[in-house]
Order: C-alpha cells, then sequence, then structure tokens
C-alpha cells in the first residue's frame, strides 16, 4: 500500500464533453500537499468545468478525482468536509449581514458554534472586515464581497482550497490584499487549486502551472520553465521600412528576430546581460531603430507560442501520415 | 491555522441544525427584505378593499352571503399564490447566483436547501393570513366559526400554502435567469383567480362551471368556506386534502430531482 499525503488532489483521465470541441479531455495532474497549482488558459478552456468536478459540483464522465486520498465521486460528502470553494461569482447572501453569513456556513459545515464565532472573528481580521462585518453585505463593494466569500469558503478551516478565478474584477490593491492572505493560508499548509487568465497571477502564487486550452493539458511546469520555453522578453523594434527591418533581422542571425513590415520582433532570455548582448549586436549593425518597446511574456505570447507549438506538433504528424 | 481534520457531527440532530440554519436564513430575509412584507401586509389589505369596494357590488347578486364573507376564505388562497411568486424568485435567486453550488459542497444535508425556504414560507403566511383576518373584520367580515374550525381552516390554507410553494420552488430551480423565473411562476397566480375564490361558479357557463368548481384550489377554499360560515363540509375535505398532498408528493420528488441534476448539466 502506498502511502498518500493528507492534502492532495490527484486527477486522472478526467473527462467530461460538452461536444466534440468543449469540456474538458483526458486530464491528469497532482498538486501535492502544501502546495499552489495554477490553472491557466483562456476563456472558456474548460479551467471552471475542471474545478467544479473536484469541489463535488459536477460528475465527470470518466476519470478518477482522489481528494486527500478519499474518492471524490464515491464519497463527495467526505470531500466536502475538507475542500473550500470560492467561485468566480461571490456565492454569499447578499441580504445578510457578514457576520451572519459566516455563522450560517460554518453551522451548515457542522461546526459547533463556539468554533464557528472563534474562526469568523479570526477571519475577519484577517481579511480586515471586522468593521464591515455586522452590516448587510449588499452595501459591500465588490473587493469586499469577494473578501467575505473568501472568508465563508475558509469557515470550515479547508485543507484544500479551490479559487475559481478568485481576483477578476478586483483593482490592484484588492488584488495585492488577496494574494497575501492567499500565500499565508499556503504558509499554514493549504493546498490551493487556483484557475486564472493572468500569468502574474499564476506566476505570483502558483509552484507549478497546467496551461489549458480547448479542455487539454497543453503545457505544464513551473512558473520559470514555463516562461523559459517563451523565451525571456520580447523586444520590438520599429524600423524606418520593411527593408531596413528585414535587414536586421538577417544581421542579427544569432537572435530569433522575425521581421513583420517594418517591425522586428526580438526574444530574448531573463538576463539583462542577453539584453545588452542585443544592444550590442545592433550598435553592430549600424542600423537606427526609430521606436521599440521591451515587454515581459504575458498570457498572449503564452498562449500563441504554446497553440503555435501544437499546430505545428499536428503538422508534422499529418505530413509523416502522407509521406 | 491548522489543517488537522475536525471531527463533524454526522447525528441525525446535526440534519436537524441544518434546516433550523435555512428557516433561520429564510426568516431574516423576510425581516430585511422590504418586498416580502408588502407581500404579506400591504397586498392582502388592497385586494381585499378592491374586491369587496370596487367589484364586491357587480358579484353580490350570485352569493347567498354577504360578499365579504364569501370572498375572504377565497382571498386567503389567492394571497398563496402570490406569496409563492416570491419564495420562487428566492429559489431562483440563489441558483442564479451560486449560492446553491456553495450549498451543495457543504457537508450538510442538501435537502435542507429547498425545504428549508417553502417551511419559512409557513409563518411568513400566518402573518398575511392574520393581517387578511384583520382587514376582513374592519370591513364587516362575521364568522360564526369556533376555534377549531378556524384552526382547520387556517390548517387547509397552510397546505394550500405548502404546495403552491413547492411548485414554486420547482419553478425557481427550472428558470434560467431570475426574470424569467418571475415571468413564469406569476403564471401560479392565474388558477388562484379561476376559481371559485372571489366569484361564484352558479353564473359561469357549464362546462367552465365543471372545470372551476372542481380544480384542487377551489375545493380547498369550499372548505375554508364551510368552515368559516359553519355550513357542512360534504366531499371537499377529502378531496382537498388529497389534491394538496399529491401536489406537494409530485412537486417535491421534482424539486429533489432538479436540485441534483443540476451537477449534470451546468458548465
Amino acid at each position: 500500500m502506498t502511502w498518500i499525503a493528507p492534502s492532495t488532489i490527484a486527477v486522472e483521465g478526467l473527462t467530461k464533453a460538452y461536444s466534440d470541441t468543449t469540456g474538458v479531455f483526458d486530464v491528469d495532474f497532482q498538486v501535492p500537499s502544501g502546495s499552489v497549482m495554477a490553472l491557466l488558459g483562456p476563456n472558456g478552456a474548460g479551467k471552471t468545468t475542471i474545478v467544479r468536478i473536484l469541489s463535488t459540483l459536477l460528475r465527470p464522465d470518466a476519470g478518477s478525482v482522489r481528494i486527500a486520498g478519499i474518492d471524490a465521486l464515491a464519497r463527495p460528502r467526505d470531500v466536502q468536509a475538507l475542500i473550500g470553494l470560492a467561485n468566480q461569482s461571490s456565492a454569499i447572501d447578499d441580504k445578510l449581514t457578514g457576520n451572519a453569513n459566516l455563522a450560517m456556513f460554518g453551522r451548515l459545515h457542522r461546526l459547533p458554534w463556539s468554533t464557528v464565532r472563534e474562526r469568523a472573528r479570526e477571519l475577519l481580521q484577517l481579511l480586515e472586515l471586522t468593521d464591515a462585518a455586522p452590516k448587510a453585505v449588499r452595501t459591500y463593494s465588490g473587493g469586499m464581497r469577494r473578501k467575505l466569500d473568501l472568508a465563508v469558503s475558509l469557515i470550515g478551516r479547508p485543507s484544500i482550497l479551490f479559487l475559481d478565478e478568485p481576483t477578476t474584477g478586483l483593482d490592484p490593491a484588492s488584488r495585492q490584499a488577496l494574494w497575501r492572505v492567499i500565500r499565508r493560508l499556503v504558509a499554514d499548509g493549504t493546498t490551493v487549486l487556483l484557475t486564472t487568465q493572468n500569468l502574474d497571477e499564476a506566476d505570483a502564487l502558483a509552484n507549478e502551472i497546467a496551461f489549458i486550452d480547448r479542455g487539454k493539458v497543453i503545457a505544464r511546469g513551473t512558473p520559470a520553465e514555463l516562461k523559459a520555453r517563451i523565451g525571456g522578453r520580447q523586444v520590438e523594434l520599429t524600423l524606418s521600412s520593411a527593408q531596413r527591418a528585414a535587414e536586421l533581422a538577417t544581421a542579427l542571425d544569432p537572435f530569433h528576430a522575425t521581421a513583420e513590415g517594418a517591425e522586428l520582433h526580438v526574444a530574448i532570455g531573463d538576463r539583462p546581460t542577453e539584453l545588452r548582448a542585443l544592444l550590442e549586436a545592433l550598435e553592430r549593425s549600424g542600423a537606427e531603430p526609430v521606436d521599440y518597446q521591451v515587454h515581459a511574456p504575458n498570457l498572449d505570447d503564452v498562449y500563441f507560442h504554446l497553440t503555435e507549438h501544437a499546430r505545428d506538433a499536428a503538422r508534422e504528424v499529418a505530413m509523416e501520415a502522407e509521406g | 491555522m491548522s489543517t488537522v481534520m475536525q471531527s463533524r457531527g454526522s447525528s441525525p440532530l446535526w440534519v436537524l441544525s441544518d434546516y433550523v440554519e435555512m428557516i433561520k436564513r429564510s426568516l431574516r430575509h423576510i425581516a430585511n427584505d422590504p418586498d416580502q412584507l408588502v407581500t404579506v401586509t400591504l397586498q392582502p389589505i388592497l385586494t381585499l378593499l378592491i374586491m369587496n369596494f370596487l367589484i364586491g357590488g357587480a358579484i353580490q347578486a350570485g352569493t347567498r352571503q354577504s360578499y365579504v364573507d364569501f370572498m375572504l376564505p377565497g382571498v386567503f388562497i389567492v394571497m398563496a399564490g402570490f406569496a409563492s411568486v416570491t419564495t420562487a424568485i428566492s429559489v431562483s435567486s440563489d441558483k442564479v447566483q451560486g449560492v446553491v453550488d456553495r450549498f451543495r459542497t457543504l457537508p450538510m444535508a442538501k435537502s435542507a436547501v429547498i425545504s428549508g425556504q417553502v417551511i419559512s414560507d409557513m409563518p411568513r403566511s400566518l402573518i398575511g393570513l392574520g393581517v387578511t383576518v384583520g382587514a376582513g373584520l374592519v370591513i364587516g367580515f362575521r364568522s360564526p366559526a369556533g376555534v377549531g374550525a378556524w384552526a382547520a381552516a387556517i390548517g387547509i390554507t397552510l397546505l394550500v400554502t405548502f404546495a403552491l410553494s413547492w411548485l414554486a420552488a420547482v419553478i425557481g430551480l427550472l428558470g434560467g435567469s431570475v426574470e424569467a423565473t418571475q415571468q413564469i411562476a406569476g403564471l401560479i397566480i392565474i388558477p388562484t383567480f379561476l376559481s371559485n375564490a372571489v366569484v361564484p361558479t352558479a353564473t359561469m357557463p357549464a362546462w367552465l362551471r365543471v372545470v372551476v368548481a372542481n380544480q384542487p384550489l377551489s375545493q380547498a377554499i369550499d372548505c375554508i368556506r364551510a368552515l368559516l360560515a359553519g355550513t357542512s363540509l360534504g366531499d371537499h375535505l377529502w378531496i382537498a386534502l388529497s389534491e394538496m398532498v399529491a401536489i406537494i408528493a409530485v412537486a417535491f420528488v421534482a424539486a429533489t430531482l432538479l436540485f441534483r441534476r443540476q451537477a449534470a448539466r451546468s458548465a
């Protein structure tokens, strides 16, 4: 018998098809105890479907889900005692006060009154909601609602927390505040599975990222590994003409440079020395760009890079079949 | 915070606690939500006044009793119809906002979610009944009924309210948006008027009279009317009771299945 860590998520062959192209297809991943996994991907990629299956809301067509070693499909009730879920929509009762929400959901977690009271006080403090707690939720701002929603998700002191796009629609300050709370939970041993469309968020929080596209995991790795696959920085140079751009692309041969009209895209690594090398090569070529931009790869870059890879692979397979 | 697994209760007492929490929630909604208070206070008063003074004079001709004595038991049931629309809206907005999903991820008795809502409609309709009877007495309603007959009349009214609330819960779980649910739930009000609630059936064409006089709500109204007027119940009681129980059973099963089916449907 193999020993299973107390708070792990293990997903195998997970499939839930809504049509040929929408749904989740044969998804595998594991989240070690006390770590953060981010499911990263565009809208409609299947991230929410995965979270709904893992949190016992949805039954898959095929595959297995083990939460802390428990078969979530066979024993959902036992899993429900261990998990917390914060959805995209703030699933709290806005006709009640913050206090009443925490009390109700705590009792529905079947915790004794004393525990509920103590924990509610703790969470309100952690999320800086103590002053707002006696007020009706409908008077809350979006950020406060999101924080209370998280507090309600934590009232059962879950060892495994699912966060479905936790910071979508939040201002930068609220986003940072929420990240701090999530980091603190993880430091205390909580295992977190979160979905996001934002690479920065995955980068800031996750130990591992699974890139989801059209219901499949198309790439997996640590944030550093994933970013390395795309190239650390994108440099865009604007030349005076398309011809100059094409000439420069040839002159910058050791770099991966592609000309598009009068614009030149160069992918370089994360280290500042690589930028210096590019600038030196630029100096030697004698070209005089009229404008430039440097940016870190964003979700678009990851997405286009990975889907291009997928397309290339598909093309190779097709050619091999023909040849 | 530790992640040590808590021991959680699974005894029947916790099931009771789940129900208590869900009922408390709905009762707080009534107290905090002005719309619901209007439904149970202003609405019966206005309905009584309009029926009695605006339309009553014209209908008077067909009734043997004074019109207010005839109409008041009917208004009990019309009010139950109005109240059920609120129930459908509550269930629907819980579903749309994701609150139902949160309940479904809790280690609680899932049956308490919809049942709690329906059960807490009972105290709300008792408030409504009190207001209706009070306003009725002011405009001349009189009844020779004793405590037992009153208790039976109130019991039947609550049974009808319970049945309509379950139907409303089914509509709330079916509807896609809160607005659509409100429209569909409004249809529950039609059979409360397409009954003998506020008009005697004697003046209707024979084909319509057969339908209207025999539909379940009319049977229940006949019971309440007979109890409060101190006349014979006849077969109405058994017919009304069995029909209401049948509606509750069907709607309960439908609501339970719909609540579970959400799992397979939603993306």
